[in-house]
């Protein structure tokens, strides 16, 4: 598991918070998720995902915070389109949907923290490193079924 | 073909030129042209072997009122161009044509040669004089016309790759694309054939800062550039496949394109290019509406 | 003559590579609806000899990327000179480098090229070399050759195939001897019956031929094609000045034109290019050379914003006057074999000999 590169970005004002408050809580989790900070997961450019992609990571979290509560009002707002936007289209540019997650984190939830990343690195230990993606490793059912876009 | 040359010129006395066709090109083909007066006018044609999307010229010519001979599809690049206020509504008058389907014209030539006369009465194909069939030849792109005429007018071996497509998995697309990539040598035609594509000198896939992508071809430089343009087009592309006709290794860019034009339609039920006064879907968002993924 | 069959061909391209060449051939790209280009060959790769590539062969000698050296800021012994170069604010090497005090900087030059064969390259791609050779390899005599060209150079084989075909792009022949030039190949393939007829233009070509897939036959070479002549283009060098100003002309020549840069790329004589350094993290990258163009709207901007041809219509003079006149002026011959590429690849329709003959026109009036 440990050779996994699984990339998170998160803002600052929710996520990274609640993450912060998973740490000093000591609270449960796999160790393979880097953090890079952002101000807002409206600053998340699809393409930020997609270099991480074709630099070599194996998974991509963005989790900010939820729709509603965004410290700048609006900016997560654009991130739910963009992000759901780039979820559908990943297996089109043949990238396995499932390496690929966003969530809603606040800064209280801490503990949902543990359990996203928990999940999310279970999630792309089934799949396998991204050189050797779905097909190669027959793992547990993921969280979320890649989808093949129909017309 | 008066009719169209009249309607030019009518056009001409309220603008500073009109942007159309004349049969200039190798083999009686048509070539984009530029009229200014009603002399020019004269040679101004329509046919089905005017398959360049004029409305790239656009974002030029600002500052000028200009005619434009539009077919459907190029009509959809104008509108867009409007909605982003890129260009003047002012400034643009559409010559609408009755398309009858445009013709692959480089696949014709790749198979009867270069130069070889293209004679197409709309039924009939005849290439050097010889009758071939018209719907091997019909642009694949036409198969999806907004103006839904020619849903079976082509036959194209193309589309035959978006149903292949369609139906690979997600390993053999990462091949697929890795192949395809693998031969894009940068030149930016598609960019630069591209009506929407307006950022021309500041365009990100060639800044130093900041430096998403570096000027070489190796090492998977150039599929990033490829996906910096299906990014930068999401809700913007108007499906006038001149990306993929420009492309000079015939990388089928339309693929991604067409997917993703099909996720914008099924997320926001939304296409580029048919309201000019619609907000691009991912400039805006829906509080109530998003509800994808966790709330 | 000698002849080699058909199916041995393959055997031929083999023992290229077996020799440690690499080896270079045109083929059919699978999905790219009829692509043609000049690719690394290996063994059970299909060739065609058929159609004409659509890029040109010169990346065997100027790459589309290539990287012209390695470097490192890395920490050893010494540092990068004596007392003086130590602190980032001090002048020298040291200050300009920015580095720490004890840094070096590590070159790691790029590899030697392998002995290339270039199998299958047209009359104009072979006779490009030549042009090309007047730039890179001691141009007047100034004793300079570009060190990454020239190796390629030194160490190319091309086995050029004779047109015996040509479609209404072509217009070779109006230069030189079109595709009876022989200059720049190693050896002449013909069509033939069953195969192909070969003849040796350089000693290096007449080793190879010696070898046992060929054997000698009394069969002559086929006509070549007749291509498209066009007259008059080397009065253009002098006489493109004359119209160098007139904008409206190039304005309206290059109407069309929506600066796609292709023309630049599929020539086998444009060689403009960028150099550029690529980092990796913020201690290591590499120098490369790619492929610029003229069409380009960065072509000459500056860092100052400023842009001397801002224009399309600018950038297309430059173009023409570049193949035509400044070039034939400074190196003694015209930046151009006729290939045709330009033609067929133009995704506008633009045909440069329309372009050739206003300009012939128009500046044989302004006289």
């Amino acid at each position: 598991m440990s050779d996994l590169k699984l990339i998170g970005f998160l803002c600052n004002w929710c996520s990274y918070a609640g993450a912060d408050m998973a740490g000093t809580a000591r609270m449960k989790q796999p160790g393979d998720l880097r953090v890079i900070r952002l101000p807002c997961t409206g600053r998340v450019n699809p393409l930020l995902i997609l270099k991480a992609f074709l630099e070599g990571a194996d998974g991509v979290l963005v989790s900010g915070c939820h729709p509603g509560d965004c410290h700048y009002n609006v900016g997560n707002y654009h991130a739910r389109r963009r992000l759901e936007l780039l979820q559908r289209m990943l297996p089109a540019y043949g990238i396995d949907a499932g390496r690929f997650h966003y969530t809603w984190v606040s800064a209280s939830e801490g503990a949902r923290w543990a359990d996203v990343v928990s999940d999310f690195t279970k999630r792309i230990d089934s799949l396998g490193k991204i050189g050797t993606s779905g097909s190669a490793k027959a793992g547990p059912a993921v969280a979320e079924e890649p989808r093949i876009l129909e017309s | 073909m008066s009719e169209h040359i009249t309607k030019i010129r009518e056009v001409l006395a309220e603008t500073d030129m009109v942007l159309g066709w004349t049969a200039s090109g190798a083999g009686g083909v048509a070539a984009p042209a530029r009229f200014h007066t009603a002399e020019e006018a004269a040679a101004a044609v329509f046919d089905s072997t005017c398959v360049h999307n004029l409305a790239v010229h656009l974002p030029r010519l600002k500052g000028r009122t200009v005619g434009i001979v539009a077919k459907a599809c190029d009509a959809r690049s104008i509108i867009e161009l409007i909605a982003e206020r890129e260009i003047d509504r002012e400034q643009v008058r559409i010559i609408a044509v009755n398309c009858p389907a445009v013709l692959d014209v480089k696949a014709i030539w790749s198979r009867y040669g270069y130069g070889a006369r293209v004679e197409d009465d709309g039924s009939e194909l005849r290439v050097n004089g010889e009758m071939v069939d018209r719907k091997t030849f019909v642009q694949a792109k036409c198969a999806n016309c907004t103006e839904s005429k020619f849903a079976s007018a082509s036959a194209s071996e193309r589309l035959k790759l978006s149903e292949d497509f369609k139906s690979m998995s997600v390993e053999e697309r990462r091949e697929f694309w890795r192949d395809q990539y693998g031969r894009c040598i940068r030149c930016h035609a598609c960019r630069e054939a591209c009506p929407m594509c307006y950022c021309r000198d500041v365009c990100i896939m060639q800044t130093t800062d900041p430096h998403w992508t570096g000027g070489g071809i190796d090492a998977g430089e150039a599929e990033m550039m490829q996906l910096i343009r299906v990014n930068h087009l999401a809700g913007r592309c108007t499906a006038c496949g001149e990306c993929e006709r420009a492309c000079p290794v015939g990388i089928p860019l339309m693929l991604l394109m067409e997917e993703q034009n099909r996720a914008i339609k099924e997320m926001f039920d939304y296409r580029a290019g048919i309201d000019p006064e619609a907000k691009p879907p991912l400039l805006t968002f829906d509080i109530k509406g998003d509800a994808w993924g966790d709330a | 003559m000698r002849f080699i069959s058909g199916e041995n061909i393959p055997e031929l391209l083999e023992s290229f590579s077996a020799g440690g060449s690499v080896v270079w051939a045109p083929r059919e790209l699978t999905g790219s609806g009829g692509t043609v280009l000049f690719e690394r060959w290996q063994t059970g790769d299909p060739i065609d000899l058929e159609h004409f590539s659509s890029l040109s062969a010169k990346d065997v000698v100027l790459p589309r990327t290539e990287k012209l050296f390695g470097y490192t800021y890395a920490f050893g012994g010494g540092g990068l000179g004596t007392s003086g170069l130590g602190g980032p604010s001090v002048g020298g090497l040291g200050g300009a480098l920015g580095g720490a005090p004890g840094e070096k900087l590590v070159i790691e030059p790029a590899p030697p090229e392998p002995p290339t064969v270039l199998f299958g390259a047209r009359a104009c791609d072979a006779k490009a070399l030549n042009v090309l050779d007047a730039l890179f390899n001691n141009p007047e005599g100034s004793g300079y050759k570009d060190p990454q060209y020239q190796s390629r150079r030194d160490a190319l084989t091309v086995i050029t195939l004779a047109c015996t075909t040509c479609d209404e792009a072509c217009f070779c022949s109006s230069f030189g001897s079109g595709n009876a030039e022989k200059a720049g190949s190693d050896i002449i393939l013909y069509p033939a019956d069953g195969g192909l007829l070969a003849e040796a233009v350089t000693k290096a070509g007449e080793a190879l031929l010696a070898g046992p897939l060929f054997e000698e036959t009394q069969m002559s070479p086929p006509p070549l094609a007749e291509t498209t002549r066009i007259e008059g283009l080397e009065s253009l060098e002098k006489k493109l000045p004359g119209i160098f100003d007139d904008m409206d002309f190039w304005q309206r020549i290059s109407e069309r034109c929506i600066s796609c840069g292709f023309c630049t790329y599929g020539c086998p004589t444009c060689y403009c290019f960028n150099i550029h350094d690529e980092m990796k993290g913020d201690r290591e990258g590499e120098r490369q050379r790619t492929w610029d163009a003229c069409m380009f709207a960065l072509y000459t901007q500056e860092t100052s914003g400023h842009n001397p041809r801002p224009t399309l219509a600018h950038r297309y003079r430059n173009r023409i006057n570049h193949k035509f006149s400044y070039y034939p002026e400074n190196q003694g011959m015209i930046l151009c074999t006729g290939c045709g590429r330009c033609i067929r690849g133009c995704p506008a329709g633009l045909d440069i000999r329309d372009v050739l003959s206003e300009a012939l026109k128009e500046s044989s009036k302004e006289q």
